[in-house]
């Protein structure tokens, strides 16, 4: 009887310790987030090849192993993504995408404004998201294609593809800024 | 009640509530999703400046290739600088820590679904991506620029129709700006220099920069009709000037400047779904753009295919279609004055054109 009354008594206790409330919308938006976050990216694709190349398949008509040095051009070492434009028809295609991207600096947060930029700031009086921009990109034999082709990928029978043009990237692109995201439009 | 029968109960229930979630998931079809009017997501770029392909000797490059001459020898244009930045860039040379502010809080850049019952696309929901947004300019009275000077002529206003008088359209005065959201600085300076390198030798540097340069009132939509993305287009571009010239290989010696100032262009591709514009690859891999035929915009077809009213059947399309203005200010080389050059009231009825592989 002594050992029921205590588990009651205990039971009661954490019951307190457990009653959480919730926070009314009006505490909620006195609530202030601090800092954000600050992000460095470092991004390699297909630099030598994918994975497909070194083990993909090589039977049944598919032939997707071949040397790919930073140098080669053949289709199947980078990157491809192929979109249908309809059915019966062919494929918009970003290929051979490929190479080394990185920055740093990048920032996340959340800021409102409610003045400045030339007085819209004001009637604006809201929040949005902004992505602060990295000083600098990095590039190193960054390339893609853009091109048109009557298959999905370069190893379907009967391939074909005119490629408009390949864009090469080395180096470093300046940039500076912020951008900023925030919900339009009528409720 | 045992409790066995309790639990078979419970079950039971429990079971009919989980059927019965399963059943209100239907599809949406096009003209349910075509009443979605959903917010959307603005953007601006705040303080921005960008610079690319700066520093050459560095090994800075940007290069674009895959375009060869007649001969068959491989050209790449190698950008050796391309920035945007904001007014008073001097040509590419002010860049970083001139920045410019791209779209505003009240009129941004916006990513939307819209209800089509609103811009001529019966129940379809339309993918709009559009820029700032344009005003009933105070002095044009619409929203092009152009503000027009009217006389009185008397003329055919469609082909195969009987003269009539009225006012008409006689020439460009001037260019209203206060149809621009984007305020003078909020309009970008961008530029580009880039070198011609013919099978591997460099020929000849080229340059291009604009100056004051607004895209606002220009939108991409798209729909879906008949397993097939189609849309519709408009191109609207303002630069109170762009200079273009030539230099020689190493960069110098360079030509004279040729400059339009005030360039207007108001371009609008497809009219709703009268008259949408297809994107298609075909099965050799060419891509193939289509503005399509005016049938949908004539009320009555013959069996032919053709209008029965004749071109009276197309009034709307002439009164209010798409249209495609160009206005150039002034043209000049170097110090030489050429006066003002306008192309207006171009319509396409039907355009196709396709790639070729060479």
């Amino acid at each position: 009887m002594m050992k029921k009354l205590l588990i009651i008594i205990a039971a009661m206790f954490s019951g307190n310790v457990l009653a959480l409330e919730p926070l009314s919308s009006e505490d909620l938006s006195a609530v202030s987030g601090q800092g954000g976050v600050y992000l460095s990216g470092d991004i390699t694709i297909n630099e030598n090849g994918g994975p497909l190349n070194v083990d993909g398949p090589s039977a049944n008509g598919y032939n997707w192993q071949t040397s790919c040095t930073t140098a080669s051009t053949d289709k199947r070492c980078g990157g491809r993504i192929a979109v249908n434009s309809g059915t019966g028809g062919g494929w918009l295609v970003l290929d051979n995408i490929r190479g080394r991207f990185s920055f740093e600096g990048l920032t996340l947060r959340t800021r409102k404004i409610d003045s400045d930029f030339d007085g819209d700031g004001a009637a604006f009086n809201s929040d949005v998201f902004e992505i602060g921009l990295p000083n600098n990109l990095n590039y190193e034999s960054a390339s893609f294609t853009i091109a048109n082709s009557n298959s999905a990928r370069p190893t379907d029978t009967g391939f074909m593809q005119t490629d408009i043009m390949t864009v090469n990237i080395n180096g470093k692109a300046n940039l500076q800024g912020n951008l900023l995201i925030f919900p339009t439009g009528a409720p | 009640m045992t409790k066995n029968l309790r639990y078979g109960m419970l079950s039971a229930a429990l079971l009919s509530v989980v059927v019965q979630v399963k059943a209100e998931l239907i599809g949406l079809d096009d003209q349910e999703l075509g009443a979605v009017d959903g917010e959307g997501i603005g953007f601006i770029l705040e303080d921005f400046a960008f610079e690319a392909g700066t520093d050459v000797a560095n090994g800075n490059r940007l290069d674009i290739s895959g375009i060869k001459n007649k001969d068959g020898q491989d050209v790449v244009l190698s950008v050796s600088q391309f920035y945007v930045a904001g007014a008073g860039s001097n040509r590419g040379a002010n860049v970083i820590g001139n920045p410019v502010n791209l779209g505003r809080l009240l009129y941004p850049y916006n990513l939307e679904l819209v209800d089509g019952d609103n811009i001529g696309i019966a129940d379809k929901a339309v993918f709009e991506y559009s820029a700032p947004e344009r005003n009933v300019g105070s002095v044009s009275g619409t929203d092009s620029m152009l503000v027009l000077a009217t006389e009185s002529r008397t003329e055919r206003r469609f082909p195969n129709q009987q003269q009539s008088t009225g006012q008409r359209v006689d020439r460009v005065t001037g260019i209203d700006t206060s149809v621009l959201n984007s305020r003078a600085a909020e309009r970008a300076d961008f530029g580009i220099r880039y070198d011609l390198e013919v099978a591997g030798a460099r020929a000849q540097s080229l340059e291009g920069h604009a100056e004051g340069f607004a895209i606002d009132g220009s939108y991409i939509r798209l729909w879906g009709e008949n397993n097939e993305m189609v849309g519709n287009i408009a191109l609207k571009a303002f630069a109170s000037e762009l200079t273009f010239y030539a230099c020689d290989s190493a960069g110098n010696n360079c030509g004279q400047d040729v400059r339009f100032q005030n360039f207007v262009l108001e371009n609008e591709l497809g009219w709703g779904e009268k008259q949408p514009v297809t994107f298609e690859v075909d099965s050799s891999g060419n891509f193939t753009i289509e503005v399509g035929r005016l049938n949908s915009a004539c009320a009555d077809l013959n069996s032919s295919g053709g209008c029965s009213l004749g071109s009276a059947g197309y009034a709307d399309f002439y009164n209010n279609g798409p249209r495609a203005d160009i206005h150039i200010g002034n043209l000049s080389v170097g110090n030489s004055d050429f006066g003002s050059a306008t192309i207006s009231n171009m319509q396409i009825q039907y355009l196709r054109a396709t790639s070729r592989d060479l």
